[in-house]
């Protein structure tokens, strides 16, 4: 049976069970040759499931095997017969690695730089391309959204107790083969979880002033508005409270300003930092004479990058995902678990070369069926021989 | 009635899938493109045998 080299040396390396290896020209030198045992062991090396142990499992590219040659006729025949089996090779010179760690960690970071710092030109364009091209589909067809290393859940304990939990998601795991994005989107992780990013934002530090992109809604009215919306602290009754300006033009360009204030029954402001490029705010308009909601103002602000990007979304903005986007969501989430999986394969090629060969190895199989024609005519010559009497 | 229009991705997918395979499998460019094309051949062989009896099932659904 053929086995790719890649996987011969995996096989290789399991069959070391339990770290023990052995040395096979010194364990056979204890039996005599033709003895039935080594005939049985001559079968077993041929088998796949064979545990056989060789000393070094290097890849061929870097060093290549290292099974010891022996000048006994039947214990080389018996190395040719292992190299045959697991698909060993010599080193190919023809292929530099260079310094194959770092080549991995590139194309880890970058599909297909590794390749190209190896001088694999072909290579790390075809993974460059092919790679980041499907990754780059997926993250633009979602709104650069597809990636997330959490899937969070906000319930609500009581008035004005939001807990959230997260959980990982499994496609995760498989856009992790992508270095960079999936790096990022771990640390995007960490932030959203930690302290500086509250569930319910009910407080403002100081002075704020928000670009802002929202309705006024007054009884079964609304009407768009834009502009901008100034928030301070103060404190009242030994709480700290927020109020507000609103300045603006709805869209027929009427000037628009009015104070505002959060309204108690409902969430004032959301986390600084989610899936979300907007942040959502809901504010009452006070009507300044009498003091009392006249309306309410319900909009958006927008959040810089680096507290949108690549954040876990919670359920709310995975619906407004899945609704908005619709099937093509998803079809960018596959793109970039492809993406992930096929970054997987690179990372080994940078790391150990190609998987099956070179790619002209035909002539080398032709030559070790003609090898193996001539070692089973010497073995049946050596069979028809008389065994020479023992004294 | 099936929306083709997403299906119409997983064409431009099978071919990336195919070159990145296969690139990860071997080193000499007309191997790699060789053994691409053919299993790209493969890949769309066999999902238009799906789609086929998926639809001869729907028939008059």
């Amino acid at each position: 049976m053929h086995w790719p080299p890649s996987v011969a040396r995996f096989r290789l390396q399991f069959a070391c069970l339990g770290g023990m290896t052995c040395r096979w020209h010194t364990w056979l030198a204890r039996f005599p040759e033709r003895s039935p045992m080594l005939l049985i062991h001559r079968r077993i090396t041929h088998h796949p499931l064979s545990p056989v142990a060789i000393r070094t499992h290097k890849s061929p590219y870097r060093q290549g095997f290292q099974l010891e040659q022996s000048n006994s006729t039947f214990e080389s025949h018996l190395i040719r017969c292992l190299q045959r089996a697991f698909q060993v090779t010599d080193p190919d010179p023809r292929l530099q690695l260079k310094n194959p760690q770092i080549a991995a960690l590139l194309t880890f970071i970058i599909p297909g730089a590794g390749q190209l710092y190896q001088g694999r030109t072909f290579k790390g364009a075809v993974f460059l391309i092919c790679i980041l091209g499907t990754f780059l589909f997926g993250m633009q067809k979602s709104g650069w959204r597809a990636v997330y290393a959490a899937e969070v859940e906000e319930t609500e304990h009581g008035f004005n107790n939001v807990r959230r939990s997260a959980r990982w998601p499994l496609g995760y795991f498989a856009q992790a083969g992508m270095g960079l994005p999936a790096t990022f989107a771990l640390i995007q992780r960490q932030r959203f979880l930690s302290a500086d990013n509250p569930v319910m934002a009910d407080s403002i530090d100081g002075p704020t002033e928000f670009e802002f992109e929202g309705q006024i809604t007054s009884g079964r009215e609304s009407v768009d508005v834009s502009g901008t919306l100034k928030l301070e602290s103060y404190m009242q009754g030994g709480a700290q409270n927020v109020r507000g300006v609103f300045s603006g033009t709805d869209k027929e360009g009427l000037e628009l300003n009015f104070p505002v204030e959060p309204i108690p029954s409902e969430r004032f402001m959301a986390s600084p930092m989610g899936a979300s490029a907007r942040r959502h705010i809901n504010v009452g308009i006070l009507n300044p004479e009498r003091d009392q909601a006249i309306g309410v103002l319900r909009g958006t602000t927008a959040r810089p990058l680096m507290n949108w990007l690549l954040m876990p979304p919670d359920n709310i903005a995975l619906g407004e995902l899945h609704g908005g986007l619709g099937k093509t969501f998803e079809l960018a989430v596959v793109c970039t678990w492809i993406a992930g999986l096929l970054n997987i394969l690179a990372i080994w090629d940078a790391l150990e070369g190609p998987a099956y060969g070179y790619g002209d190895e035909q002539d080398e199989e032709s030559d070790g069926k003609s090898d193996d024609a001539k070692d089973d005519a010497k073995s049946t010559a050596d069979d028809a021989q008389p065994t020479p009497a023992t004294a | 009635m099936v929306d083709l229009s997403i299906t119409w991705y997983v064409i431009p997918l099978s071919a990336v899938i195919s070159l990145a395979y296969s690139a990860s499998r071997y080193e000499l460019t007309e191997k790699i493109l060789q053994r691409a094309t053919r299993l790209f051949i493969t890949i769309t062989t066999c999902m238009l045998v799906a789609f086929a009896v998926l639809w001869a099932f729907s028939f008059r659904l």
